[in-house]
C-alpha cells in the first residue's frame, strides 16, 4: 500500500514535473514573434468571410468553419484562450497585403501553397486538399472540357484557378483562352450572379468553395476535376519563428487525427483524394 | 494566353521599394501587351459611353427646357433616377438584370450603356442649364421669326450653349472615363481589373502595375481637364458675356 | 390686318391687360404709348403669340392665332423688333439674317445673302456684313436686327421699344431708319415707344394705354394737341417737358 502510495506520489511528481517542463519550456523555446503575440494577448487571423465549412460570418459577425477552429486551437496552442483570436475578413485579393503590412499573423483563408508564393510568404504543411472544379447550370449542357470552348468561365481575381483551368483544359486537348474564356472578377459572389444571370456558363475555384455556392439549379461537375490545391496556414515570410511554431502544430495534429476531426466535424470532406 | 511567368520572382514585398526595384519592373514590363489591350478597353468604352452621354444629354436636356409636361417630366424622371443612384448598380442591373428579360450584353456593352446612361444624365443638367443660361429674348426672336422649338434649338440656342457648357462638360468626360473603371466589378477586362488581377495573382508585384494604372488614367484625363479649365479662364477672361453666363451656370449646377 | 378682340391677360393673379379691343388695319402705322407697366408691350406681344391671351381672341387676317397655328401663321406674317435687340451673338450680321430666310423660307444662300445686302442698304449698314453683333453700337445692332425682320418680308412689323435701350446718340439712327420704312405703303407697323416725336411724324393713329386698358384712341393731331382724358394730359405733359 505504502508503496503504491509511493509509486502513485511518483507519478504524479513527474507528470507534474513534465507538465512544469513543458510549460516552461514551450515558454521559454516559443519564438520572439509568437511571444510577441501572446504578450498583445490577440491573435490575428485572417480568414474568409463566405466560404461556408471553411469560414463563414454568420449575420450576428461570429466566424464559424474547420479555419476558424484550427486558428482557435492555435491560439490555444500558444497559450491564449480561443476567444482571443481576432478575426479579419480576406478576400484573394487582400490576403497577401494585409500579410505583409503586418496587420494580420496568419492566413487560413483557403490560400492554395505555390512554389511562387512560397517565395513570398511561408506556408505550412497543406491541412487540406482540395481540386478545382466548375460549377455549372443543371440544364447548360457542359459535361467536360471541350463543352467549355465557346462558353464563358468566372473566375476570381488574383486567383490561380484560371491558370490551372488552361493548363488542365490544354492537356485535355481543348484550348481556353484568356480574352474569350475567361472572366475575372472581384470575389465569388459576383461570379455566381453572373452565373444566375447567364453572363457566364461556369464558376470557376476550388471545389470546396463552389460547394458553399451550390442550390437546385447548379451542380458542380464531377467530370472536371484538376490541379489538386492544397491549403497551407500563410504567415509573413519575415516571421520564421511564428512559422515554425505554426508548422509544428499543424504537422501533430495532422498525424494524431485532430485536423480529420475538424473537418468531419465541419462537414467539408474533400472531394479529392490524392 | 500572353501571361508569361516569371522565372525569378524578386523578393520585393514593400510597395515603394516594388517601384524603385528593376526587377520587379522587368516583370511587370514583361507581360506589358496585357495592360496595352486593357488600355484600350478602357479607352474603347470611354469613347464610345462619351458618344452616348453626349446625345443622351442633349436630347434630355432639350426636353427639360420644354413647354410641355410630358417631355419635361420625362427628362426629369430620367435624370433623378440616374442621379440618386449608384452607377455601380445600375451596372448590376445592365449586367445581372437584364439577362433575365432576355437582354444579355457583354462587359464592353454594359461598360458603354450603364456609364453613357450614367454621365448622360448628368450631361442632361449641364445642358439643361446651358440652354437656361441664354438670354429669353434668344428664344423669342427666334419665335417671332418662326422657328419651331427644336428649329430655335439646333439654329440658336445650342449653338450658343455649346461655348460656355464646355468646361462642365469636360468634367463630365474627366468623370466619365474614370467610371469606365465600374466594369472591372463585373469582369470586363479593362485597365482596372486587368491590374488588379495581375497584381495579385503569382508574383505579387503591386507597385509597377498600379503605378502605370494610375499614369494611364491621368494620361487620359490630364489634358482634357487641362484644356477645360484654360479655355474657360479664357472666357471668363475675354468674353464678358459669356463668360458671365457660364459663371450663372456653374451656380446653378453647383 | 390684326385684330384683338377682347383680350385679357393675367400674370399670376395680376391682371395686366384688362379686355382690349383693337383693329389694325392693313399698312397702318399704330403707335402704342403709356407708362410703364401699362401693358403695352403684352398687347404687342400677343399680337404675334409670345404671349397667350388669357382669355379673349387674336385674329391675323381672317385666322384667330391659336398655339397650333402660331408658327406657321407669324412666319408668314409678322416679324418683330426688340427692346435688347436679340441677334443672334454666334452669327455675324450676314448669317443672322439669312438664317430665317435659308431655314425657314427655303431660299438658297445666295438669293437669301442677296436679299440681306438689300436689307443692310436700306438700313445703312452694308460694310457691317461680315461683322459680329458684339463688335457692333447699340444703334447698329438695333439697325440689323430691323434688316432682319425685312428679311422675312412679311407685312406686319412689330417694334417693342426700339429705342428704349439705346445711347441717346444713338436713337436718332434708328429712328431714320424707322421713318424711312414707315414710307412703305403696304408695310403695317405697330409701335410701342416713348419718342413722342416720332410717333407724331410717323402715325396714322395713336393709342393710349394705361392700367391694362386702351384709354384714348385717334390721329396723331388729335393726341397730341387736343387729348380728351386728363390721365393723357397728365402723361404727355411729363414726357414732353
Amino acid at each position: 500500500m505504502m508503496k503504491k502510495l509511493h509509486g502513485m506520489g511518483a507519478l504524479l511528481l513527474s507528470a507534474l514535473a513534465i507538465l512544469t517542463f513543458t510549460a516552461v519550456s514551450s515558454a521559454a523555446t516559443l519564438p520572439d514573434d509568437v511571444q510577441a503575440i501572446v504578450k498583445r494577448g490577440e491573435l490575428r487571423v485572417g480568414v474568409k468571410s463566405d466560404v461556408p465549412g471553411f469560414s463563414m460570418q454568420d449575420l450576428s459577425g461570429n466566424y464559424a468553419g474547420m479555419e476558424v477552429d484550427l486558428a482557435k486551437k492555435l491560439a490555444e496552442a500558444m497559450g491564449l484562450k480561443a476567444d482571443d483570436v481576432t478575426f479579419t475578413a480576406v478576400t484573394a485579393k487582400t490576403r497577401g497585403q494585409l500579410l505583409d503590412t503586418g496587420d494580420i499573423d496568419m492566413v487560413l483563408a483557403t490560400f492554395t501553397i505555390t512554389e511562387e508564393r512560397k517565395n513570398i510568404w511561408n506556408f505550412s504543411s497543406p491541412y487540406y486538399t482540395d481540386a478545382v472544379s466548375l460549377l455549372v447550370k443543371k440544364n447548360s449542357g457542359i459535361s467536360g472540357y471541350a463543352d467549355l470552348v465557346s462558353k464563358r468561365i468566372g473566375v476570381a481575381e488574383g486567383s490561380t484557378s484560371k491558370d490551372a483551368l488552361i493548363k488542365a483544359a490544354k492537356e485535355n486537348g481543348v484550348t481556353l483562352t484568356d480574352t474569350n474564356n475567361i472572366q475575372t472578377f472581384p470575389d465569388y459572389p459576383s461570379i455566381k450572379a453572373a452565373l444566375d444571370a447567364g453572363q457566364v456558363q461556369a464558376f470557376c475555384v476550388d471545389g470546396s468553395i463552389l460547394s458553399g455556392y451550390l442550390d437546385p439549379s447548379t451542380e458542380i461537375l464531377t467530370s472536371v476535376r484538376f490541379a489538386p490545391q492544397e491549403y497551407g496556414v500563410a504567415t509573413k515570410l519575415s516571421n520564421k519563428g511564428l512559422a515554425g511554431f505554426v508548422e509544428e502544430q499543424i504537422k501533430g495534429w495532422l498525424s494524431d487525427g485532430s485536423i480529420d476531426k475538424i473537418i468531419a466535424k465541419n462537414g467539408v470532406t474533400p472531394s479529392f483524394k490524392k | 494566353m500572353a501571361r508569361l511567368r516569371p522565372r525569378h520572382i524578386p523578393q520585393v514585398f514593400n510597395v515603394i521599394e516594388q517601384i524603385l526595384s528593376p526587377e520587379c519592373w522587368m516583370v511587370f514590363l514583361a507581360d506589358w501587351t496585357l495592360f496595352l489591350q486593357a488600355f484600350g478597353v478602357t479607352v474603347m468604352v470611354s469613347i464610345a459611353a462619351l458618344a452616348l452621354a453626349l446625345t443622351l444629354g442633349v436630347v434630355f436636356g432639350v426636353m427639360s427646357t420644354s413647354h410641355f409636361a410630358l417631355p419635361r417630366s420625362v427628362a426629369r424622371a430620367y435624370v433623378e433616377a440616374i442621379q440618386n443612384t449608384p452607377l455601380v448598380l445600375q451596372a448590376y442591373v445592365f449586367y445581372l438584370a437584364l439577362p433575365y428579360v432576355g437582354v444579355m450584353m457583354g462587359q464592353v456593352s454594359v461598360g458603354i450603356f450603364a456609364v453613357g446612361i450614367y454621365h448622360g444624365a448628368y450631361i442632361a443638367e449641364v445642358v439643361r442649364a446651358g440652354i437656361q443660361s441664354i438670354p429669353r429674348g434668344q428664344g423669342e426672336a427666334a419665335a417671332s421669326q418662326g422657328f419651331t422649338y427644336v428649329q430655335t434649338m439646333r439654329w440658336v440656342i445650342l449653338p450658343q450653349t455649346v461655348k460656355i457648357i464646355l468646361p462642365p462638360l469636360v468634367n463630365q468626360m474627366v468623370n466619365l472615363i474614370k467610371n469606365t473603371s465600374v466594369i472591372a466589378l463585373i469582369g470586363g477586362t479593362d485597365l482596372m481589373n486587368r491590374t488588379n488581377d495581375w497584381a495579385t495573382s503569382g508574383a505579387s508585384i503591386y507597385g509597377p502595375p498600379f503605378l502605370v494604372c494610375g499614369v494611364l488614367y491621368f494620361l487620359l484625363c490630364f489634358p482634357l481637364s487641362t484644356w477645360g479649365r484654360r479655355y474657360e479662364e479664357r472666357l471668363k477672361r475675354k468674353d464678358s458675356r459669356a463668360g458671365q453666363e457660364l459663371k450663372t451656370l456653374e451656380e446653378e449646377l453647383s | 390686318m390684326i385684330r384683338l378682340s377682347n383680350v385679357h391677360k393675367f400674370f399670376g393673379s395680376h391682371e395686366v391687360l384688362k379686355g382690349i379691343n383693337l383693329d389694325v388695319n392693313e399698312g397702318e402705322k399704330l403707335v402704342i404709348i403709356g407708362p410703364s407697366g401699362s401693358g403695352k408691350s403684352t398687347t404687342v406681344r400677343c399680337m404675334n403669340g409670345l404671349e397667350t391671351p388669357t382669355s379673349g381672341h387674336v385674329f391675323i387676317g381672317d385666322t384667330e392665332l391659336t398655339k397650333k397655328n402660331r408658327i406657321e401663321l407669324v412666319r408668314s406674317t409678322s416679324s418683330m423688333v426688340f427692346q435688347q435687340f436679340n441677334l443672334y451673338p454666334h452669327l455675324t450680321v450676314m448669317g443672322n439674317l439669312t438664317l430665317a430666310p435659308i431655314k425657314l423660307f427655303g431660299k438658297t444662300r445666295r438669293e437669301a445673302q442677296e436679299l440681306a445686302r438689300h436689307y443692310l442698304a436700306v438700313v445703312g449698314l452694308e460694310e457691317k456684313a461680315n461683322a459680329y453683333p458684339a463688335t457692333l453700337s447699340g444703334g447698329q445692332q438695333q439697325r440689323v436686327a430691323i434688316a432682319r425682320a425685312l428679311c422675312s418680308q412679311t407685312k406686319i412689323i412689330l417694334f417693342d421699344e426700339p429705342t428704349s435701350a439705346l445711347d441717346p446718340e444713338t436713337v436718332q439712327e434708328v429712328l431714320n431708319v424707322m421713318v424711312k420704312l414707315a414710307g412703305e405703303k403696304n408695310i403695317t407697323m405697330v409701335i410701342v415707344t416713348h419718342e413722342m416725336g416720332f410717333a407724331r411724324e410717323v402715325a396714322d393713329r395713336v393709342i393710349f394705354m394705361d392700367d391694362g386698358t386702351i384709354l384714348e384712341e385717334g390721329t396723331p393731331e388729335h393726341f397730341f394737341e387736343n387729348p380728351t382724358h386728363e390721365r393723357t394730359k397728365q402723361f404727355l405733359g411729363k414726357i414732353l417737358h
